[in-house]
């Protein structure tokens, strides 16, 4: 009875005292997760879901904040992060203004009064001007994130959609298998001049990786795929379509990026000055010069 | 070395935890949605099944036998096997924050897991050495990640058929896991002594 009273204790003890060693040795990393999940926001800073950024919602969402908060992100973005994070797929918030498809501002020039207040509020520097001069906004780098519409006082800020082909294209889904589906007889493979499998590509047409594992971007649209299959598939057209969702992923990455740094400049910048203006002598410190100068004279 | 193989190799097909002696069908059914997670899960619990195989068979052979507390096995095991899987959970956390958000419940469960307490308590019934039971312990865990991984990918693989209306969702996934339980009755007899 006793013994095992103690060996019960004896093996607990050395439980804990091993846990909280690895507790201490492997501390938790709060930096890893929000990290990843920032980099698939698309960094417009717009504060659309009620944070301040996309950092600070990123973190949110670390913590357990809804995914379907990002209208620029849009389903594409709340598809990836329940592939990630293994949550739901949710329609957007309706809370959240809905700005698909993109927009862009532009600043109506001959009523703009040079007041410098849009400059202040715009998150990416995408806004160019000075006091009592004309602004105008960098269409490139905006994101249409609207924030510039409330503080202007003559209301000359216009936002304008952008007719995008690339983005609704992407947004097209799988072609669908109206004809006999493919029966992975492999009839394409030994044809096709890249040595790829045409087969394979199609069985994992939505595939996040398709392009990394069965080398999408390898074909040469060549068409002799469609050619030899007994099921007709117009293979070549859907691997085109790949391609393109592939291609709008990189662009958007890449301009998420542009996007990140502007940001990135932006704060630094308003860090900077903020120093500065502490620095800036105050009413206080004049007192204290001139008593400074009395006494020297006395 | 034949012993070895045969014990690993019969672990694996013909005593099959999931297949065979329908153990941890919760993982199995519950963590299968998508490859990468599963392979997650997987490792987790090769890693923690191998060695709580051999820190419960030391465990058993060098204190509870020797003071003759075998009736303490079943809590003792199980305190092995939490420690060992917060271990993990925790290294987990810290190293592979993805894996941890996706695998967030699962890895907890793996305490839980009957396949692993089932593993390691007929592990140490049989009368045997440290390394055959690990290699037990092992190959369990290698059977378990096999057809964890196997069904995984016929899930995958599913998700981009067209299935029959009657069929879809929970019946079909029944039928396929049937369907690979009647591919591995084909081992049972294969004998691992001889």
């Amino acid at each position: 009875m006793i013994s095992a009273a103690l060996t019960l204790a004896g093996l607990s003890l050395l439980g804990m005292l091993l846990l909280i060693w690895a507790a201490n040795r492997y501390p938790e990393d709060q930096e890893t997760l929000p990290a990843l999940i920032d980099q698939m926001l698309p960094q417009t800073q717009c504060a659309q879901c009620g944070y301040a950024g996309c950092r600070p919602y990123a973190e949110a969402i670390a913590q357990g904040a809804p995914i379907n908060r990002c209208p620029p992100g849009g389903e594409a973005l709340i598809k990836q992060l329940s592939d990630q994070l293994n949550r739901p797929v949710l329609p957007l918030a309706s809370d959240v203004p809905n700005t698909a498809p993109k927009q862009v501002a532009r600043i109506n020039e001959p009523a703009c009064i040079g007041c410098t207040l849009c400059i202040q509020a715009c998150p990416v520097d995408a806004i160019i001007g000075a006091q009592q001069m004309t602004h105008t906004v960098l269409a490139d780098a905006c994101t249409g994130c609207e924030l510039c519409l409330p503080p202007c006082p003559v209301d000359c800020i216009d936002l304008i959609s952008l007719d995008e082909t690339v983005g609704t294209a992407s947004l097209k889904p799988a072609p669908s298998e109206s004809r006999q589906p493919c029966i992975r007889c492999g009839e394409c493979e030994p044809h096709c001049p890249k040595g790829l499998a045409p087969h394979m590509l199609f069985l994992h047409r939505s595939s996040e990786t398709v392009a990394e594992d069965w080398g999408l971007n390898d074909c040469i649209e060549c068409r002799w795929c469609d050619r030899v299959c007994p099921a007709d598939l117009p293979l070549t057209q859907i691997f085109r379509d790949m391609k393109e969702i592939e291609r709008s992923k990189v662009t958007a990455k890449n301009e998420a990026n542009a996007l990140l740094t502007r940001f990135e400049a932006r704060e630094k910048r308003l860090s900077a000055d903020q120093s500065r203006l502490k620095t800036r002598p105050g009413p206080g410190d004049a007192n204290t010069l001139l008593t400074k100068i009395r006494v020297k004279q006395s | 070395m034949f012993d070895i193989l045969a014990i690993l190799l019969s672990a694996i097909f013909v005593n099959n935890v999931v297949v065979t002696q329908f153990l941890g069908l919760c993982p199995f059914v519950g963590a299968s949605q998508r490859f990468v997670s599963a392979l997650g899960l997987a490792s987790a619990t090769l890693f923690v099944i191998t060695l709580a195989t051999g820190v419960s068979y030391l465990l058993d052979t060098y204190l509870l036998q020797p003071l003759s507390l075998s009736y303490l096995r079943i809590i003792s095991f199980i305190v092995v096997i939490a420690l060992l899987v917060q271990l993990m959970a925790l290294v987990i956390r810290a190293t592979q924050p993805v894996i941890h958000e996706v695998l967030g419940i699962y890895i907890p469960l793996i305490t839980t897991n009957c396949m692993v307490l089932g593993v390691v308590l007929i592990t140490v019934r049989t009368p045997s050495s440290l390394a055959e039971a690990m290699i037990t312990g092992l190959g369990s865990g290698l059977g378990f990640a096999l057809m964890l991984l196997a069904f995984a990918a016929q899930r995958e693989r599913l998700s981009h058929e067209t299935v029959p209306k009657p069929f879809q969702g929970v019946a079909i996934h029944m039928v396929s896991a049937g369907i690979m339980a009647l591919a591995f009755m084909g081992f049972v007899g294969v004998s691992s002594s001889s």
